[in-house]
């Protein structure tokens, strides 16, 4: 058996789709290139497919990650190639890797993400991104955020966001004010950038917020080495779309 | 030529629901160029992606069209209520997913009718595209407004709005009518012109030349209204379906749709003739894919689209000739590929069972049956023919090949129907599980799911009424009360004042199409789907546009009578619809109806 990892990014349509949209393309991909992969056992056999971190609707990615196994020796490189032939457009395959098999699940390995989300106003009111600054660095001032989240049998839940909140800062870029954020993720624990940037919405003190639109992008995802964040691309053979 | 820009649409996709409904660009989807091709032309379905994009029709439609490189089809649904709220309010044109295109910009219109609760999404798709509703109002610039699908074999409700209905089985004529259209556009012709010369095709329809005499208010015929046009129209056959063009490499797509998964047509039309079933008629005669040809379509299939499933479809897929046969030549195609068979529309009997056994090796989910009525005397008046020892004995042989879900389908409503055979579902029901429940101390999943018995168009039931709405809620309140004392089984019924327009769109002539606009203007959209479904909406424009909508619901047809559809044939269908529709009305049938007069 062969398990490989590999890297593909989201853009254009791609971000409209959701994880499990995203798990029935690769799967069909995979079936039309008659690739050699290992099916589970049992009535219902599933491909031994994964993808790390499922993406929320509406958000592009630069690396997003998946693993896969294969019944037989497959080179990464070659892997990649095959496998980028089969996508549609606004989905490439960026790199892939052969990894151990006793490493532990991709998914379970994903501790943090960094994302970068551009502020669109598509109001006719005047936002300065001085505010956007502001309130960007009020609320990572703060020692606690708490949310309502619905959890079990529908219940209400007031849980504290911050400390899932690793570094949050604005910057005026080229195109639209900016905001970057490096947030927890995964089994661990985590918290949802549109969360995030609802909060710094609240804080703007805007009066028609539904006229803000954010450009949303996810750049990377990471481990955690030895209390030192690590991205999971390392050692991959580099594909150019 | 209106284009809807990337970040627009980024901006309008952003604010609604699954938004990967109007993305297009999946996989299979054409990308032609708009302006070298000829003829162009939009399929619009009146309804949510999800649903017509598990649609069979279209995707036939989409290959026949696309795989000739002079012709472009491109696609659109109905726009859902948050989408459509953005479009209107940014003052945009109903777009094409291929080419985000305005629809209007386009040489054709083809709606798909599958479905009459889906008529006022067409009317609203034609306004949303910026088109006038009405055929007569358009103007030679526009684009021809054209209907076909099973909706097309009672076309008169929606006359006025349309230009052109093809009747029938559309794939190898559909090109045909757009290699026309393109040399009479060429020609300068006027708009009415080119109409008139379209019509003397096999199939066509053109409504603007036929006029509906009514007498006493009711309908007497038919006036021609231009002596170059066809006194009736004879509906499209394909010949042989190993000809005819099929879709290997259908539009994949994205999001979930309803039925997501390959499919090959084994064979059109049933011999069976279920008297109620509208399918049954308008298909025949039947005509069967070769074994070949299934087999080498079903490899194809599977190589363009990476399905995991394969569905054999018919409208009763176990009368396949030597279909085991050909279940062991497609498991030897399709070997090592990890691909589950099905087979819809199975039959109650121990042989359709023998084959769903084969074909779930393993996987025992549930399995879907339609005995439509409970009583044997029902079945028979219906014409479906199985008896109760067929039920259980099938059920007997599914229960020991270790199913353990049973989903059931019934009628109310139908023809002779008494209050004994509408409780004789409960009955049976309670039998079943009986029956087959504790059996090696496992319990059987029941799940009953009752429709409301609809008169259509070509069937030998089309002289029927349908059942008083009054009678079918106290029939729906007798199952209520019936079912609320089996605990565990789950019943579910259809609403019945949605099974009461049906029947109205079904049967309605030329003057129902009034009624339809108002509802319309009123808001009705989605009539099919109970969340939006308002029947006090409905209530309001019978009001408003003054129709008696009892008058065409409950009308019992003479055979003398002129029926609405009565210019448009199925072959020859007449006499043996009158023959048929006899037989079901025999003494021995009758009793049920007559035990229920003495009851009054």
């Amino acid at each position: 058996m062969n398990k490989i990892w590999f890297s593909f990014a989201r853009h254009k349509r791609m971000r409209y789709f959701s994880h499990l949209d995203m798990l029935r393309l690769f799967i069909r991909a995979l079936r039309r290139g008659r690739f050699p992969v290992v099916y589970s056992q049992g009535f219902n056999p599933h491909p031994r497919f994964s993808l790390a971190l499922p993406l929320p609707l509406g958000i592009t990615a630069d690396e997003e990650l998946g693993e896969i196994t294969f019944s037989e020796k497959f080179d990464a490189g070659q892997f990649a190639g095959l496998l980028a032939e089969q996508m549609p457009v606004g989905l490439e395959i960026t790199g892939a890797v052969c990894v151990d098999e006793n490493r532990p699940p991709l998914p379970s390995l994903v501790e943090a993400a960094s994302y970068r989300a551009g502020m669109i106003n598509e109001g006719p009111e005047n936002i300065s991104s001085l505010y956007l600054e502001q309130a960007v660095n009020n609320l990572f001032s703060k020692g606690e955020i708490k949310i309502l989240k619905r959890g079990k049998r529908n219940k209400e839940k007031e849980i504290n966001i911050r400390p899932h909140i690793m570094a949050l800062s604005a910057a005026d870029k080229a195109d639209h004010p900016t905001v970057a954020m490096l947030l927890r993720a995964g089994s661990g624990g985590g918290v949802s950038p549109l969360i995030v940037l609802e909060k710094v919405i609240a804080g703007m003190g805007i009066t028609e917020p539904a006229n803000i639109r954010w450009d949303l992008h996810r750049e990377r995802l990471y481990t955690n080495a030895d209390g030192k964040l690590e991205t999971l691309s390392e050692g991959m053979c580099k594909i150019d779309g | 030529m209106t284009k809807i820009n990337d970040n627009l649409f980024d901006s309008i996709l952003s604010r609604v629901r699954k938004p990967g409904r109007y993305t297009g660009g999946e996989l299979n989807a054409v990308d032609k160029d708009f302006n070298t091709v000829s003829a162009r032309m939009v399929l619009a379905f009146p309804d949510l992606y999800e649903v017509g994009m598990s649609n069979q029709g279209l995707k036939i439609l989409y290959e026949s069209v696309n795989s000739r490189p002079d012709m472009l089809m491109e696609r659109v649904f109905a726009l859902d209520v948050d989408m459509e709220d953005q479009i209107r309010h940014r003052e945009l044109p109903l777009f094409t997913l291929e080419s985000r295109r305005a629809v209007r910009d386009f040489d054709v219109i083809g709606f798909s009718l599958q479905y009459e609760l889906s008529y006022t999404n067409v009317l609203n798709m034609l306004d949303l595209a910026g088109l006038s509703l009405y055929s007569s109002e358009r103007r030679d610039k526009d684009p021809l407004v054209i209907g076909g699908g099973p909706g097309a074999y009672n076309p008169e409700p929606l006359a006025p709005f349309f230009d052109l209905f093809m009747i029938g089985e559309a794939e190898e004529s559909l090109p045909q009518l757009l290699e026309k259209l393109v040399i009479l556009k060429e020609k300068g012709l006027s708009r009415q012109e080119i109409l008139l010369a379209l019509s003397s095709g096999e199939g066509i329809y053109v409504p603007s030349l036929y006029q509906p005499l009514y007498h006493d208010g009711k309908l007497c015929g038919i006036e021609v209204l231009d002596r170059h046009a066809p006194q009736s129209i004879n509906k499209l056959t394909v010949p042989d379906l190993d000809l005819a063009p099929y879709p290997v490499a259908p539009v994949i797509p994205y999001i979930q749709v309803v039925h997501d998964r390959a499919v090959v047509e084994l064979f059109r039309g049933c011999a069976r003739g279920c008297r109620f079933c509208q399918a049954g008629f308008i298909f025949r005669p039947v005509r069967r894919r070769s074994r070949a040809r299934i087999v080498e379509l079903a490899k194809k299939l599977i190589d363009c689209t990476g399905y995991d499933e394969l569905s054999l479809s018919s409208l009763s897929s176990a009368d396949y000739p030597h279909i085991e046969k050909l279940i062991e030549e497609l498991d030897e195609a399709l070997q090592g590929r990890q691909i589950r068979t099905s087979l819809p529309s199975l039959r109650l009997d121990s042989y359709s069972i023998r084959l769903a056994d084969r074909l779930h090796q393993g996987r025992r989910s549930s399995l879907t049956f339609a005995p439509e009525a409970a009583t044997e005397r029902l079945r028979q008046v219906i014409k479906k023919n199985i008896t109760e020892d067929d039920i259980f004995s099938a059920l007997d042989d599914a229960v020991r090949a270790g199913w353990q879900g049973f989903k059931l389908y019934f009628m109310i409503g139908l023809p002779t129907e008494t209050e004994e055979d509408v409780e004789a579902i409960v009955d049976l029901c309670r039998r079943i599980r009986r029956q087959f429940s504790g059996r090696g101390g496992k319990k059987i999943s029941l799940s009953v799911s009752v429709a409301t018995f609809v008169p259509k168009a070509h069937t030998p039931f089309q002289w029927e009424p349908q059942m008083r709405l009054e009678k079918i809620l106290a029939r729906q309140q007798l199952l209520r009360n019936g079912f609320k004392a089996l605990p565990g089984i789950n019943f579910k019924w259809h609403e019945a004042e949605a099974s009461f327009l049906e029947a109205l769109f079904a049967r309605g002539d030329r003057k129902v199409a009034y009624l339809l606009e108002k509802a319309w203007a009123l808001g009705c959209r989605f009539d099919g789907w109970s969340e939006h479904f308002s029947f006090a909406l409905w209530q309001q424009a019978f009001v408003e546009s003054g129709l008696q909508p009892e008058e065409y619901v409950y009308r019992q047809f003479d055979y003398d009578d002129c029926l609405p559809w009565g210019h448009l044939h199925c072959g020859k269908e007449s006499e043996f619809m009158v023959h048929d529709h006899r037989e079901t009305f025999n003494q021995q049938n009758l009793q049920g109806e007559e035990n229920e007069q003495d009851l009054v």
